[in-house]
C-alpha cells in the first residue's frame, strides 16, 4: 500500500507543479485533428511533419491560443493507406469532435479523406500535392503545400531545353503517375522524347533491373520522382552502374535533409525544384528554425516541419479572425484573406483553397541544396 | 529483341537477388521443415539484423565484416530468448497458437525499433557497395557477390548440418514424428529454442548484406517476408535446395520480367509464377508429394 501511497503522493505534486506553470486557460481547448502516417515506410516524414505542427502549436499558445483557448493537437496514424486515413478522420470529426483537420502526407490519402470530409469541417490538406485535391470545389478544403504541377513549372521548362530525351522512374502511386503524365502532355510535340517509364514499388529496395534496363536506353536525362530513401539508392547505383546522363533531376520538393544524408556524394549535380530551402535566412524561418531548435533539436529543418507548421499556424490565424472555432464557412472566408509570413514566404490562398507560392530551381553541390542558377 | 547483353546482365542481377531471397528463406524453410510453424516474424529478424550491423558499423567503429557476424550472432541470441519465452511455452496448444505468437511478434519488434531507434531511413556502410567487377560485359557488384558467396556457404552449412551433425540428425527426428522423438527422450523444446534461433542468425545475414544494398527502415522485413513466403511455396515449405532453388527462380523472374517488360508489374511477376507452381506443382520443386 506504501507504494499506492507514495504515487499518489508524487502526483499531487506534479499536478500542483503543471497548475503553476500553465496558463490559466479560458473554457474547453481548441482540438485540431491530424492523419499522418506515424508506422510504415513514410513514418519518418510522418513525424517530422507532425513535430512541425507541435511547434506551431506552441508558438499559437504562447500568442494566446485560439480566441483565448488552447490549443491541441489529436494526432492518428494513417499509414499512408487511403482507407485508414478517411477512418481516421471519421473518427477525429465523430469521436473526438474535433474543430479542424490538417491530414495527408501522400496524394491517395488526401484524395480519398477529402470526399469524406467535404462540407462538414475545416479541413486543411497538408503535403499531399495531387492538383485534384483542390480541384474538386470543395468549400472546406484547403492546401498548403503547393501542387505537384506548380512545383514542377521550372523543371518542365529548363529540362525541355536542355536534353532530348528522358528516362522517368517513378514511384507507383497518384503522385508518381500523376507527374510523369504531367511531362507527357507539356513535353508532347517539341518536347523531349520519353523513350521509357517506370512505376517502382514504394518498398521496392532492388532498383538495379531498371537502373540497367536504362542504362542500355542511353537517355539525356533521367527522372527519378522516388522517396528519399529509394532516391538515395537509385542515385549510387546508377553511379556505380555507369548510368551518367546529362541531367538527373526529382519531382518537385524531393531533395530533402534525409535524402542528402543517405545519398552523400552520389548525389551532387541532382536538381529539382521547391519553394522552401531550410538555409533561407528571412526572418520567419529563423524564427522558426529557433522554434524548431529548440524543441526537436536532433530534426534538421526540412519540408515536411515548415508546410506542417504553416498549417496549424493558418488555421489559427483564421480562426482567431473569424472569432469562431466552430462553423467551417466563417472560418474558410478567413482563410481566403490570410495574409501570413511563412518560413517558405508571403503565403495566401487562391479562390480553390490552393497556397500560392512561387517555386524555383535547386540544385545539389557540395552535399548541399542550394538555389540553382 | 532485347539486346543480348541486356538480357544476360538481367539475369546476373536476377541470379544474385535470388541468391539474397534463399538466404533469408533458408531460415524460414528451416523452421517450417522442424517446428512446423510458418514464422510471421521472420521479416523482423531480417530488419533487426541489417539494424544491429548499422549500429555495430556506426556507433561502435566496426569494420563490416566484423559487424556482419557479430550482429547474427546477436540476432540469434534475441531470437533463442524470444523462442524460450514465447514460442516453446505453446508447443502444446494448437499450431496456430504459434502462427499467432509470432504475428504478434512481427508487430512488436518493428514497431519496438520504430520507437527505440526512430524509423529515419540510414545506410549500412559497407565497404563492398562501391566496388564493381565486370566478368565480359556483365557486372556484379561487390555487395552482391558477397551475398551470393554467404547464400552458397550458409546454405552447404545448413545441409551438412542437419544430415552429419548429431544435433542435426535430432532435428531431423522431431520433423519426421515429434511425438515418436518425444517419447524417445528428445528435448523438443530445446530443439525448437535451437532451430528458432538458427533460423533467426540466417535471416539476420541476409538482412546484413541482402540490406546494405539500400536504405533500411524498421519496415522492410514486411515487404521482404511476402517475398519469402513466396520463395517456400515455389521452392517446396521445409526443403533446403527448394529454398535456394526458389529463391534463385523468383529472382530470376523478377528481374527479367520487371527488366524487359514492365517495371511496375514486377512483383506481379513472382505472383503468376506463383499461381502456376500452385497449379502445375502444387508441392513445390522440392516438395513432398502431397499426403
Amino acid at each position: 500500500m506504501g507504494g499506492i501511497r507514495n504515487l499518489a503522493k508524487a502526483l499531487a505534486v506534479a499536478v500542483g507543479m503543471s497548475s503553476v506553470a500553465l496558463p490559466v486557460w479560458a473554457q474547453e481547448s481548441v482540438r485540431i485533428g491530424v492523419t499522418m502516417p506515424l508506422t510504415g515506410n513514410l513514418a519518418f516524414d510522418g513525424q517530422n511533419a507532425v513535430n512541425g505542427m507541435e511547434i506551431a502549436v506552441d508558438a499559437v499558445n504562447d500568442a494566446g491560443g485560439i480566441l483565448g483557448r488552447k490549443v491541441e493537437l489529436v494526432v492518428l496514424d494513417d499509414k499512408s493507406n487511403p482507407e485508414e486515413g478517411v477512418n481516421a478522420v471519421k473518427r477525429l470529426i465523430a469521436d473526438e469532435k474535433v474543430h479542424a483537420l490538417a491530414t495527408a502526407m501522400t496524394s491517395s490519402v488526401g484524395l480519398a479523406q477529402v470526399d469524406a470530409t467535404a462540407g462538414r469541417i475545416l479541413h486543411v490538406v497538408v503535403m499531399a500535392s495531387a492538383p485534384a485535391i483542390t480541384e474538386k470545389g470543395y468549400k472546406n478544403v484547403f492546401r498548403v503545400n503547393t501542387t505537384f504541377a506548380s512545383k514542377e513549372q521550372p523543371l518542365l521548362d529548363t529540362i525541355r531545353t536542355r536534353v532530348k530525351s528522358v528516362a522517368m522512374l517513378a514511384t507507383n502511386d497518384d503522385y508518381g503517375r500523376g507527374v510523369v503524365d504531367m511531362y507527357k502532355k507539356a513535353w508532347e510535340g517539341d518536347g523531349p522524347k520519353i523513350i521509357s517509364e517506370g512505376f517502382v514499388q514504394m518498398n521496392e529496395t532492388d532498383l538495379l533491373p531498371y537502373l540497367t534496363r536504362i542504362k542500355f536506353d542511353q537517355p539525356e536525362g533521367l527522372m527519378l520522382s522516388l522517396m528519399s530513401s529509394q532516391l538515395a539508392t537509385a542515385m549510387k547505383q546508377a553511379k556505380q552502374i555507369g548510368l551518367n546522363p546529362q541531367v538527373i533531376w526529382t519531382s518537385g520538393g524531393g531533395i530533402n535533409p534525409t535524402l542528402l544524408k543517405l545519398g552523400g556524394e552520389s548525389v551532387n549535380g541532382l536538381m529539382a525544384s521547391d519553394n522552401y530551402v531550410p538555409a533561407s535566412t528571412a526572418e520567419a524561418n529563423q524564427l522558426f528554425l529557433e522554434r524548431l531548435a529548440k524543441r526537436y533539436p536532433d530534426d534538421p529543418a526540412q519540408l515536411y516541419h515548415a508546410v506542417a507548421y504553416d498549417a496549424i499556424m493558418v488555421i489559427a490565424q483564421a480562426m482567431n479572425a473569424a472569432g469562431t472555432a466552430d462553423d467551417w464557412q466563417k472560418i474558410s472566408e478567413e482563410m481566403h484573406k490570410v495574409s501570413y509570413d511563412s518560413p517558405r514566404g508571403p503565403l495566401t490562398f487562391d479562390e480553390k483553397g490552393q497556397v500560392a507560392l512561387e517555386p524555383f530551381l535547386v540544385q545539389v553541390i557540395d552535399g548541399k541544396m542550394v538555389e540553382a542558377k | 529483341m532485347p539486346p543480348l547483353d541486356l538480357v544476360l546482365q538481367l539475369i546476373a542481377l536476377g541470379l544474385m537477388t535470388g541468391a539474397g531471397y534463399a538466404l533469408l528463406a533458408l531460415g524460414l524453410t528451416l523452421v517450417f521443415g522442424i517446428m512446423r510453424l510458418i514464422n510471421f516474424a521472420h521479416g523482423e529478424f531480417y530488419m533487426l539484423g541489417a539494424f544491429a550491423t548499422q549500429l555495430l558499423c556506426v556507433h561502435m567503429g566496426m569494420s563490416y565484416l566484423v559487424a556482419v557476424p557479430l550482429a547474427a550472432l546477436g540476432v540469434g541470441v534475441i531470437g533463442y530468448l524470444i523462442s524460450l519465452v514465447v514460442i516453446a511455452p505453446l508447443t502444446r496448444q494448437h499450431e496456430t497458437a504459434m502462427l499467432l505468437a509470432t504475428l504478434g511478434l512481427a508487430y512488436l519488434l518493428m514497431e519496438g525499433v520504430q520507437i527505440l531507434l526512430s524509423g529515419e531511413p540510414r545506410n549500412i556502410p559497407t565497404p563492398f557497395q562501391g566496388s564493381i567487377f565486370f566478368l565480359g560485359p556483365i557486372f556484379f557488384t561487390g555487395q552482391q557477390l558477397l551475398t551470393f558467396g554467404l547464400c552458397l556457404t550458409t546454405s552447404l552449412l545448413a545441409a551438412w548440418y542437419v544430415e552429419f551433425t548429431p544435433g542435426g540428425r535430432l532435428m531431423k527426428a522431431v520433423a519426421q514424428n515429434r511425438i515418436g522423438a518425444a517419447v524417445c527422450g528428445i528435448n523438443l523444446k530445446a530443439i525448437y529454442n535451437w532451430t528458432f534461433a538458427i533460423g533467426c542468425v540466417l535471416a539476420a545475414l541476409a538482412g546484413a548484406t541482402l540490406g546494405a544494398n539500400s536504405a533500411i527502415y524498421p519496415s522492410i522485413g514486411q515487404h521482404m517476408v511476402i517475398k519469402v513466403f513466396i520463395v517456400l511455396i515455389l521452392g517446396g515449405m521445409g526443403s533446403i535446395p527448394g529454398a535456394i532453388a526458389g529463391g534463385l527462380a523468383l529472382g530470376l523472374v523478377e528481374a527479367l520480367g520487371g527488366g524487359l517488360l514492365s517495371v511496375e508489374y514486377r512483383d506481379g511477376f513472382g505472383y503468376l509464377l506463383l499461381v502456376l507452381t500452385l497449379l502445375l506443382r502444387p508441392q513445390g520443386f522440392f516438395g513432398a508429394g502431397v499426403k
